[in-house]
């Protein structure tokens, strides 16, 4: 099985990070496992919007893309495997595939394993085979059944659901059954799935036609921007007669029940609106990360902020981010921002949301905080109603603490009455179950890039105007409107103006200098992909490029924050002055070094060309010379060369 | 008998490589780095002259430019 590397980016990846005892745990909950399906589906638990249109026509399959998220080959192979109780042999999953699924196959399989959502059966006969985690499946069933039919749909489609997505890796047709069921009783539900299961037969053997060959297949369909299941039945294969067949399909919503109920009206004093609440959110945010960034010292306002910071809350933004630690601010040393830090303030916000919520649950651990309890909370919380108030007495006293955080940085807001205490979540937090790669940011762009490299950005925001300085200039003129500005050795942009929502820079070959100069001074441990571009990712694995990184993050900045007013150019940011800053980045890289060992006075042509074979196997080979005679080889296959020519026949 | 040889293998383009062969020969003999130069685009050199080089060529790029005073 290839080894997909996925770094853990997001979410998910860190709930796949965590080690199969704990992730049993998670999944006892039903909770839990609505919540990694939903994530699995990508769907957000925000109110429904006005009624859907008709589903569109299966897309064409899209370029080869590696998703970060669960992958919708893995999501459907979820709903395939969800009433199979016995394990499918590998074999007859690959038989499922059209003959170029197979790495997307190969690539959801893994991330499945990972997540045990799939777990590797051995029999005796050595074949693999894959089950769905027991507790998985039985939770999501009882959220199937358990659902409310809300409603019936009957859809003219097409003879070929092409699986999700227009995926393509999974082209056979379909036949569904028609299931009318009136009115929004589970227990109905209960009994049609029975009676599929009934005759169900296990052994996948798709090419045979019986009519007794039934599965249910379930496809998704993001309507109403709930859960809801398209259950359909498979007939026969035959293309020809799927073609004829209409489609027609029910659809079950399922919600689960919280573990908690918004507070009645009566005993919550003034819930604020929804607008307080935004505003609420993005201050402690820009608080939160403007105080994790900047040197609150300076500013003594800042300072008096941070001290409103729990101790545990200030670690977990030091961590990693700065270098220096927390007490050498006092001792008036300036922390300077590393690389991470670096490419986390280019980050949009619901990544360094991600991000700070991951530090905060690996320093759970050194707090004494079970993890699993943590991220529990998390994924309860992102299914509370945005505004609603909830009691804080339904917290354990480790939630409770934990919510308090959560406070601090925005995704609640806490409020008090007399006698309780209530906790609201922000739209941060209702955010939380989207990955970041479905996060449309609908917060307004800023910056406008010229052609003459100048800069222009219109926002009141502190924190990007700050952002912009760090990530931007120390050049602090006396000119400019009583700021204080922030010592950063990071120059990207020279400010030339700034007045209270405009700040002019030009971007200058000095300024990115010294911004590159800061991104890599920090040693790259692990290559974080900030851009959930799958492409780039794909590139990034070749040395090259990895050079261009810090451009590609600072173009991707201004890009995403574009003004509205340029938004719509195609480019955003003028060609010349990406270009400029990819040509500068890679001024810098003009010459590679390798440590290396060269190798000469071979005594003869044959021993030359054995220890040239030798060390390309290895792949060590850097230059080969054979006019000479010589050959350069990497530090590391030295030792084995040296090894080599000593057993060599003189 | 065969010898290794340890060192930090440049590779680049050829004017890059002609500034590094031209900074070699401007130093007195006790210095020079350049243990061999293999073609157009690739240099041998001593293993600790790494930083050096970068900043020779640093120096070289900003002498080549010129920022508009602020």
């Amino acid at each position: 099985m290839p080894q997909v590397r996925i770094v853990a980016k997001n979410f998910m990846d860190m709930v796949a990070a965590l080690p199969a005892v704990k992730l049993e745990k998670l999944y006892d909950s039903a909770f839990i496992c609505e919540a990694v399906l939903r994530q699995i589906l990508s769907l957000s638990p925000s109110p429904p919007p006005p009624p859907p249109p008709p589903p569109p026509p299966p897309p064409p399959p899209p370029p080869f893309v590696v998703s970060q998220s669960l992958p919708p080959m893995a999501k459907r192979y979820i709903l395939q495997m969800l009433y199979i109780d016995t394990a499918v042999t590998a074999k007859s999953v690959e038989e499922w595939l059209l003959p170029d699924g197979f790495y997307k196959h190969k690539v959801a399989i893994d991330r499945l394993l990972q997540l045990r959502v799939f777990l590797e059966v051995n029999d005796r006969k050595k074949e693999t085979s894959y089950k769905i985690n027991p507790k998985f499946q039985t939770n999501i069933q009882k959220h199937l059944v358990n659902g409310q039919v809300v409603r019936e749909r009957v859809m003219m489609c097409d003879g070929h659901v092409e699986g999700i997505g227009g995926e393509g890796g999974i082209g056979y047709g379909f036949q569904t059954c028609t299931v009318v069921l009136e009115g929004a009783v589970g227990g109905e539900a209960l009994t049609v799935e029975n009676a599929m299961k009934e005759e169900e037969d296990v052994g996948p053997s798709y090419g045979e036609c019986s009519d007794k060959l039934l599965r249910v297949e379930a496809a998704q369909l993001e309507l109403e921007g709930k859960l809801q299941f398209v259950m359909q039945r498979k007939l026969a294969i035959s293309p020809i007669e799927a073609e004829e067949n209409r489609f027609d399909v029910f659809i079950c919503n399922c919600s689960g029940t919280l573990p908690r109920e918004p507070m009645p009206s009566s005993t919550t004093v003034r819930l604020p609106t929804l607008e307080d609440l935004d505003t609420y959110a993005s201050e402690q945010w820009e608080v939160a990360s403007s105080t994790r960034f900047l040197l609150q010292l300076i500013n003594s306002s800042q300072a008096a902020k941070l001290t409103s910071f729990s101790s545990s809350m200030i670690k977990v933004f030091q961590r990693g981010l700065l270098s220096s630690k927390y007490s050498a601010i006092l001792e008036n040393e300036v922390p300077k921002l590393t690389e991470n830090g670096f490419q986390f303030l280019l980050m949009d916000t619901n990544a360094q949301l991600w991000y700070i919520i991951r530090e905060y649950i690996s320093t759970a651990e050194d707090r004494g905080v079970d993890p699993t309890d943590l991220i529990s909370l998390l994924l309860e919380l992102s299914f509370h109603s945005l505004g609603q108030a909830y009691n804080l007495n339904t917290l354990t006293d480790v939630q409770r603490t934990a919510i308090k955080d959560l406070g601090e940085l925005g995704l609640v807001k806490l409020q008090h009455g007399r006698k309780e205490g209530w906790f609201i979540p922000t739209k941060l937090a209702t955010n939380l179950s989207v990955s970041f790669t479905d996060s449309a940011s609908n917060k307004e762009g800023f910056v406008v890039v010229e052609t003459n490299f100048r800069m222009y950005s219109y926002s009141t925001s502190k924190l990007y105007s700050e952002i912009l300085r760090l990530f931007s200039s120390f050049m602090f003129h006396a000119e400019y409107f009583g700021y204080v500005h922030f010592i950063i050795a990071i120059e990207d942009i020279q400010i030339e103006y700034q007045l209270p929502n405009l700040i002019v820079g030009a971007i200058t070959r000095e300024s990115l200098y010294n911004a590159f100069e800061n991104g890599i001074t920090a040693e790259q441990a692990s290559i974080n992909f900030i851009i959930c571009r799958d492409i780039w990712n794909y590139l990034c694995c070749h040395d090259y490029l990895i050079f261009l990184k810090l451009s590609f993050q600072i173009i991707s900045f201004l890009q995403q924050n574009a003004h509205p007013r340029v938004a719509n150019k195609i480019p955003t940011v003028p060609e010349n002055v990406t270009d400029q800053i990819r040509l500068w980045e890679t001024d810098r890289n003009r010459i590679e070094m390798t440590p290396s060992y060269l190798y000469e006075d071979f005594p003869s042509k044959e021993v030359f060309e054995a220890a040239c074979d030798f060390a390309r196997e290895a792949g060590g080979v850097l230059f080969e010379d054979s006019k000479n005679m010589r050959v350069i080889v990497h530090v590391e296959v030295h030792q084995d060369m040296r090894d080599f020519l000593r057993r060599a026949p003189k | 008998m065969v010898n290794a040889i340890k060192g930090l293998l440049i590779s680049c383009d050829i004017p890059m490589a002609q500034f590094i062969i031209n900074y070699n020969a401007s130093l007195p003999p006790s210095q020079k780095f350049i243990l061999h130069v293999l073609d157009n685009t690739h240099i041998f050199v001593q293993p600790s002259m790494g930083e050096m080089i970068r900043s020779k060529i640093a120096e070289f790029r900003d002498q080549n430019t010129y920022e508009k005073p602020a």
